[in-house]
């Protein structure tokens, strides 16, 4: 963030990687995302922060071109990802929430074959999903099927598939949920080094600390509205909270009270 | 480097590769080693196939001196074979090769390599070799009998038939994929395919009397003589359905040119319609959709009940399951959709030529139907809660009474389903008494059914969820296929179990009056509830001895 980390940060920034006008999904009668209007700039680690069922993911998936909009637009590399979806799709990476992963194939394979669906070919897919196994530390476990892997290791594996061709903008839903410390670390420091050299990442979350550590800006959604957005210098001004205020304690001013209370005494009775 | 990649270049082979592999390649885990499986699989599907050839090739050349026959086996088989395909896609949720395309929306891939690939996969799949071998039959019946033309038209047929049925079936996966979306939609859509079935079925009945010139009362024609009139009419409306088109063309002349085209037209409206399901699939935000709702817990009080029934073990099980098939919107669509089969079972008891009339059918052919319909939620039953048999699994519960509660929930559908054909029966003037002993010796055969289901769901746990659902994506295509294939083997176990009771039915049918038909029948539930508990006690304890194998297989990782 603005205390942070990454160096170059937006310093590389060429235009808009996203841009969100107006965008509106309803489920019947509930809105999910309600007139989200929000601009994500090249080059930037973007932290989409929210409780559960904030609308994050859904956001995601119409970025992604997975979900229709009820109403809004949204733009990709100035590309509408429904008109374009080839191209939008060539151009993007993505770590749902939801692993979407074919189980029966081995990491190796599951790689590889990320790599020649975005077009690359036979070897050099094959050479980079090996790296990618050593970069996840997963390269004794490449032989292995993916029904067999742990959680974390499904997620490393994910991430491989997802960065495999190179995107240019990456989107993570939760990503890092069940990884460990230490892969965790290297991780982090792949993802920061891919910031610097211009790559844009859309990294939803509900872990503060992490959303704090990494992030240039941030957008904190509730209820499918932006609460705040901003580096978390701008958000304490804005909120007119005091400068050596956590991102937590701007989330909770900007969403409200947190949740909980009498409902349930007797747990602590 | 580049970031990115061009977005136009064609991953076809990629996927069907990827279709090939996650068919065919053998669901155990961690064993790059275990082809054996994959093997098996391909034998099985051989002997199918081979079966199918020899059925074809003999009938074509008991033919061989009656071309009309000869062509009347190549379509009728078409159909059937159709007919078939349906009924294991309804039964092992999905026709093998079929693998969750809803991984794949997120890559750059278009509709129409999705399409394809599934298409060449499908065709390439173990579903297949039914099709294969009988059509492979009825062209070297063809050219032993001398008949080139037949031959060639039965090949080309294979060809029109294998891609017109699957991508009829992936249409309708397509389609049903959706409707888990919404519970409304889903529930007006199966209301509707009921009605139309039903319609259909009183369609093809009136017609048929109507080409045999029968009476509205109707008139009791011969098998032959039955088949034949519904070959007439159906005939000619054979090169305008999907599948049966395939061999309707072999009339030969210039009639085979505008049935050639009906055939092609066919598969492109087939084929455009699955591009476009998928694309309305892939911007649904199927992606995450397919996620399950999580088993439910027993309810507090009903476990704490001082009620006599709540101390009865199996009760809260009982209750969960039948609240879990009754709210689940896609078990509650299937639920729906299988009403229409007491339906058809009500129909065609009315056909004229009264095969379905008979003793045998209102003993034990109407039930089954009902066992078929029953087959897809019992033979796998403790797949359907998936990551909330988790719950289960740690309860200090025995196993028999989780099975047994899974059982009388299932039990009381069954119920549900038998009321409708009993109702006719009675209606129709068969005696109350007799009535009665069908409604015994029909919750006798449910009993040994389902105490068989429990086995191979014991033995063999297939993380799938109801048709139209996601596929679970550690399971393979041919998986899904043998699922199938065992499904049809439980139901016939069962009649086999319970034919000495079938016969005693048939045989004291008329002699000894209502009174010892009902005893005759009490005797059947006394075997039938026996075999049952020895089944249940079996299939408990073989629960407790692979009760990791099937946490393993159902629950982690849903």
């Amino acid at each position: 963030m603005d205390e942070n980390p990454q160096g170059a940060r937006v310093s590389r920034a060429s235009g808009e990687a996203v841009r969100f006008d107006a965008l509106t999904r309803r489920f019947g009668d509930r809105v999910a995302v309600n007139g989200l209007t929000l601009t994500v700039n090249e080059g930037e680690f973007f932290g989409f922060l929210g409780p559960n069922g904030a609308g994050k993911s859904t956001t995601i998936k119409m970025a992604t071109g997975l979900l229709r909009p009820t109403s809004g637009s949204i733009r990709v590399f100035g590309l509408d990802p429904f008109t374009r979806p080839m191209d939008v799709k060539g151009r993007i990476g993505l770590v749902p929430e939801e692993l979407a992963l074919y189980e029966r194939l081995t990491g190796f394979e599951a790689l590889t074959f990320a790599g020649r669906l975005y077009g690359l070919d036979e070897t050099t897919a094959k050479q980079r999903a090996m790296d990618l196994l050593a970069w996840l530390g997963l390269e004794e476990d490449g032989g292995k099927l993916i029904v067999d892997y742990s959680t974390g290791m499904k997620k490393k594996a994910a991430l491989g598939c997802a960065v495999i061709h190179r995107p240019r903008l990456l989107f993570l839903d939760e990503p890092f949920s069940g990884i460990d410390p230490l892969a965790l670390k290297g991780i982090k420091e792949v993802l920061q080094q891919m910031v610097r050299e211009g790559v844009t990442v859309f990294f939803s979350s509900h872990v503060m600390e992490l959303v704090e550590r990494l992030c240039t800006r941030v957008a904190i959604l509730h209820r499918g509205e932006v609460h705040a957005v901003g580096t978390l210098a701008e958000m304490r001004a804005n909120l007119g909270l005091a400068g050596d205020a956590t991102l937590e304690d701007v989330f909770v001013t900007a969403v409200g009270e947190p949740i909980g209370g009498e409902e349930a005494a007797w747990l602590t009775e | 480097m580049a970031h990115g990649v061009s977005a136009s270049r064609g991953r076809l082979g990629v996927l069907v590769r990827l279709h090939f592999l996650l068919t065919w390649r053998p669901q155990k885990r961690g064993g790059a080693s275990d082809w054996a499986g994959g093997l098996l699989l391909v034998l099985l599907a051989s002997l199918v196939g081979l079966m199918a050839f020899g059925v074809s090739f003999g009938m074509t050349m008991a033919a061989s001196d009656k071309p009309a026959v000869q062509e009347l086996v190549l379509w009728a088989g078409a159909g059937v074979l159709l007919l078939f395909y349906v009924l294991m896609g309804s039964m092992a949720e999905t026709v093998a090769g079929g693998i969750d395309v809803s991984l794949l929306f997120h890559y750059p891939v278009t509709q129409r390599d999705m399409v394809l690939s599934e298409l060449i996969a499908r065709i390439a799949g173990p579903a297949s070799f039914p099709g294969l071998g009988f059509f492979a039959g009825c062209a070297a019946g063809g050219l032993w009998a001398g008949r080139p033309a037949l031959a060639l038209a039965a090949l080309l047929a294979l060809l029109i038939w294998l891609v017109q049925a699957n991508l009829l079936m992936m249409a309708l996966d397509y389609a049903l994929f959706h409707i888990r979306r919404s519970r409304r939609f889903g529930e007006a859509l199966a209301l509707a395919g009921s009605a139309l079935f039903v319609g259909l079925i009183l369609l093809q009945n009136i017609m048929a009397q109507h080409a045999a010139g029968a009476s509205s009362q109707g008139v009791a024609l011969s098998v032959p003589g039955w088949l034949s009139a519904a070959g007439r009419v159906l005939v000619p409306l054979a090169p305008l359905l999907p599948g049966a088109s395939a061999a309707s063309w072999i009339v030969g002349g210039w009639a085979v040119i505008p049935r050639a085209g009906v055939a092609g037209a066919l598969i492109a409206g087939l084929f455009a319609a699955d591009r476009l399901l998928l694309m309305r699939l892939a911007q649904s935000g199927a992606v995450e959709s397919g996620r399950r709702p999580a088993g439910r817990a027993v309810d507090r009080h009903v476990a704490r009940g001082r009620r006599r029934v709540d101390r009865f073990l199996p009760w809260p099980f009982f209750v969960k399951d039948l609240r879990y098939l009754a709210r689940d919107p896609l078990l509650r669509t299937s639920l729906l959709s299988i009403v229409a089969l007491p339906f058809f079972v009500v129909f065609i008891i009315n056909e004229p030529s009264g095969l379905f009339a008979g003793a045998w059918f209102q003993h034990f052919g109407f039930l089954l139907f009902l066992l078929l319909a029953l087959s897809r939620f019992a033979t796998n039953n403790l797949a359907i809660e998936r990551s909330g048999l988790g719950l289960v699994l740690g309860s200090p519960v025995p196993r028999w009474a989780v099975l047994a509660g899974k059982n009388m929930a299932l039990m009381a559908l069954f119920l549900c389903l038998l009321v409708v054909p009993m109702g006719f029966f009675v209606w129709k003037g068969m005696p109350p008494a007799e009535a009665g002993a069908t409604v015994l010796t029909a919750l006798a055969t449910c009993a040994v059914y389902l105490g068989l289901a429990n086995l191979l769901a014991v033995l063999m746990p297939v993380p799938v969820a109801p048709r139209g659902r996601r596929l679970m994506p550690q399971v393979s295509g041919g998986v899904m296929f043998l699922l199938g294939l065992l499904n049809v083997a439980v139901v016939a176990a069962t009649e086999i179990a319970l034919l000495p009771l079938l016969l005693g039915r048939l045989a004291f049918s008329d002699a000894p009056g209502p009174v010892a038909g009902l005893l005759l029948a009490l005797a059947g539930v006394l075997y039938g509830l026996v075999l049952y508990l020895l089944l249940l006690a079996w299939a408990s304890r073989l629960m407790e001895r692979r009760e990791s194998a099937i946490y393993e297989a159902l629950v982690r990782g849903s």
